[in-house]
């Protein structure tokens, strides 16, 4: 099915998170162990030269993820995802989330999924890869 | 900064399991409110054996290691990250997990000295591992400046 409805070009529908909050980063901090003073403390976040407390970049991928999923099944399975972390999101902003599809490979039944993650400046904060193995 | 000679370390092998629970609590932090991760059989209906674990869930794995190298370093970076996977992973599955510091790579930035620590953390099936491949690898650069380290 995904495989016919998926075509090189094809944009997913797209997302925009609610504005994270700093209760969410220390949700997300106690799930992932992830307590880095510069998500939870503003202090600190100023001290290591940001302006508050930034969003955990992982939390950024996570999230990203969710333009991807309802396209899952068990013959739909992510391959690879791959991310590089731009800038960081600060807490209060919304991540702005789109993909594309831009290959689709016959070969190994495989379809690459550009993902990219922008505030609501429109700065990039997050851009990824999503390989889907198509059986 | 991080000494060379734990350039090729690893941790020790830890475990790490996926409950029902995990994928629920988790999909939900990341909002992910797709029913292949919090209704068993909607993802039985999608061919799934059980609740089928987000993509960026093994990360969590990070916080069952101990990591010897990373002990004092403060103010870590996350660059850059990629999850490799040879099969979905699933609610009641049980890994066998470690850490490997695979390079360490110093560059000068504005003056300072900044190394990228590329990690990749991989996973056996508890009950395959008599297998040689990990049923997921996540490859994780992090950056370290010059000051930060306690």
């Amino acid at each position: 099915m995904i495989w016919e409805q998926l075509n090189e070009g094809a944009e997913l529908s797209p997302w925009l998170t609610p504005p994270i909050t700093a209760d969410w980063l220390y949700d997300y901090a106690k799930i992932s162990g992830d307590f880095n003073p510069i998500h939870l403390d503003p202090q600190a976040a100023n001290d290591a030269g940001f302006e508050g407390v930034i969003v955990h970049g992982m939390l950024n991928m996570a999230m990203m993820m969710k333009v991807v999923t309802p396209w899952l099944d068990a013959r739909t399975m992510v391959k690879k995802f791959q991310t590089r972390f731009h800038s960081p999101l600060k807490v209060g902003e919304s991540l702005h989330v789109s993909g594309r599809v831009v290959n689709k490979a016959l070969e190994d039944h495989t379809i690459t999924i550009r993902l990219e993650g922008r505030n609501q400046q429109g700065d990039l904060i997050v851009v990824g890869m999503v390989i889907l193995e198509v059986t | 900064m991080i000494d060379r000679k734990w350039e090729g370390c690893r941790t020790k092998p830890f475990s790490f399991s996926i409950s029902r629970e995990l994928i629920q609590e988790y999909a939900n932090v990341i909002y992910d409110n797709h029913p292949i991760y919090h209704d068993v059989e909607a993802a039985r209906a999608k061919g799934y054996p059980d609740l089928v674990a987000p993509a960026t869930l093994p990360i969590i794995c990070w916080q069952h290691a101990s990591i010897p190298w990373l002990e004092h370093a403060v103010g870590l970076v996350h660059r850059e990250q990629v999850f490799t996977y040879q099969e979905p992973l699933y609610a009641g599955q049980q890994f066998i997990c470690e850490i490997h510091l695979k390079k360490i790579e110093e560059k000068q930035h504005a003056g300072k000295r900044i190394q990228f620590l590329k990690h990749e953390l991989i996973g056996f099936l508890a009950d395959r591992t008599n297998s040689s491949k990990p049923v997921f690898t996540c490859s994780s650069v992090l950056i370290l400046q010059e000051e930060g380290m306690r």
